[in-house]
């Protein structure tokens, strides 16, 4: 089977390594966070009227995940990665003027990803636009949204489904993007920050 | 730059934005290194594989007619921990910048 699967307390983050649309953004991809489709949409006709991939990129959803928290935890109040708050606003979306955000770009086309960081709470802004049309009624405007989530929480589950990505389908990934000769994704680095987070929080527990 | 392209079997005719390829690399160039000069933007270059890059182009002070948002997409070169290379940038978000639904076998204005 093809489907990578990464399942944690609040994540559920589903994608299909047997097809590959090259790219940015290689993979049909799924993330549900409580349940929320934060990437995935629907057509009655397209879809057969059920949920399914977006263009989305496994490695991009555990690079970026990890890669805010290491900023969560050395950034200084006010600071932001990859977007203006004012872009954020514009979006819809009320965020305080000294929390950190971070914006997960490299997790799906067509959805823009705020993750937002004050004390000891992450909330996750998302703007699907894939859902902005839909034409399935159980997912009519449910294409915004914002989950709130303890850091505590964020942090545990993040390295959950980043191991389980690591352990069991950077390999795959690997093969996959030789054989279409695509360049390869740093694995490595990956790998390192999942450590450093780790000890970081194990620390702090 | 107004090409007509086809979809599907079905010709497109792409809005003119630029007149030359010229003044889209000149557009290019003016939109990196706008953006990398920016720290909110700069940040994301913090080590990984792929950075993706969505800019709002009046944030950054460019004012092009019909296109607003600029994606720019880079990735890092082998074997080096910190040095990137753009990859490929695309419109994201205007009144001439088009997307088509495959799903709907739609042409979109995006602005």
């Amino acid at each position: 089977m093809n489907t990578l699967k990464l399942v944690g307390k609040h994540f559920h983050i589903e994608a299909d390594l047997g097809k590959f649309y090259g790219g940015v953004y290689p993979f049909p991809l799924v993330m549900l966070l409580d349940g929320h489709v934060v990437v995935g949409m629907c057509w009655k006709k397209w879809s057969s009227g059920k949920l399914t991939g977006a263009p989305g990129d496994p490695y991009g959803v555990v690079q970026d995940l990890l890669d805010s928290i290491r900023f969560f935890m050395r950034a200084r109040s006010g600071e932001l990665v990859g977007v203006k708050r004012e872009t954020v606003r514009e979006y819809g979306f009320r965020v305080k003027e000294d929390s950190l955000i971070y914006s997960a770009t490299s997790i799906a086309d067509s959805v823009y990803i705020f993750l937002e960081r004050t004390r000891d709470i992450v909330k996750v802004h998302y703007y699907n636009r894939l859902l902005d049309e839909t034409d399935c009624p159980e997912f009519r405007g449910k294409q915004k949204g914002t989950i709130e989530l303890s850091l505590v929480e964020f942090v545990e589950d993040v390295l959950r489904i980043s191991r389980k990505y690591l352990k069991n389908y950077a390999s795959i990934v690997e093969q996959i993007m030789m054989k279409q000769r695509e360049e390869p994704y740093d694995h490595d680095v990956l790998w390192e920050w999942y450590r450093e987070i780790k000890e970081l929080h194990q620390k702090r527990i | 730059m107004g090409q007509k392209i086809v979809v599907n079997g079905q010709a497109k005719q792409l809005p003119k934005v630029f007149n030359s390829e010229e003044e889209l690399a000149g557009f290019l160039r003016e939109v990196v290194s706008k953006a990398l000069k920016d720290p909110d933007y700069a940040e994301k270059f913090s080590g990984g594989g792929k950075v993706v890059l969505p800019v709002d182009l009046k944030k950054l002070g460019i004012n092009v007619e019909g296109i607003d948002q600029v994606e720019l997409v880079f990735l890092k070169k082998k074997g080096s921990s910190n040095m990137y290379y753009l990859k490929t940038a695309y419109p994201t978000r205007g009144s001439k910048v088009l997307e088509y639904r495959e799903w709907s076998k739609e042409w979109v204005v995006t602005g």
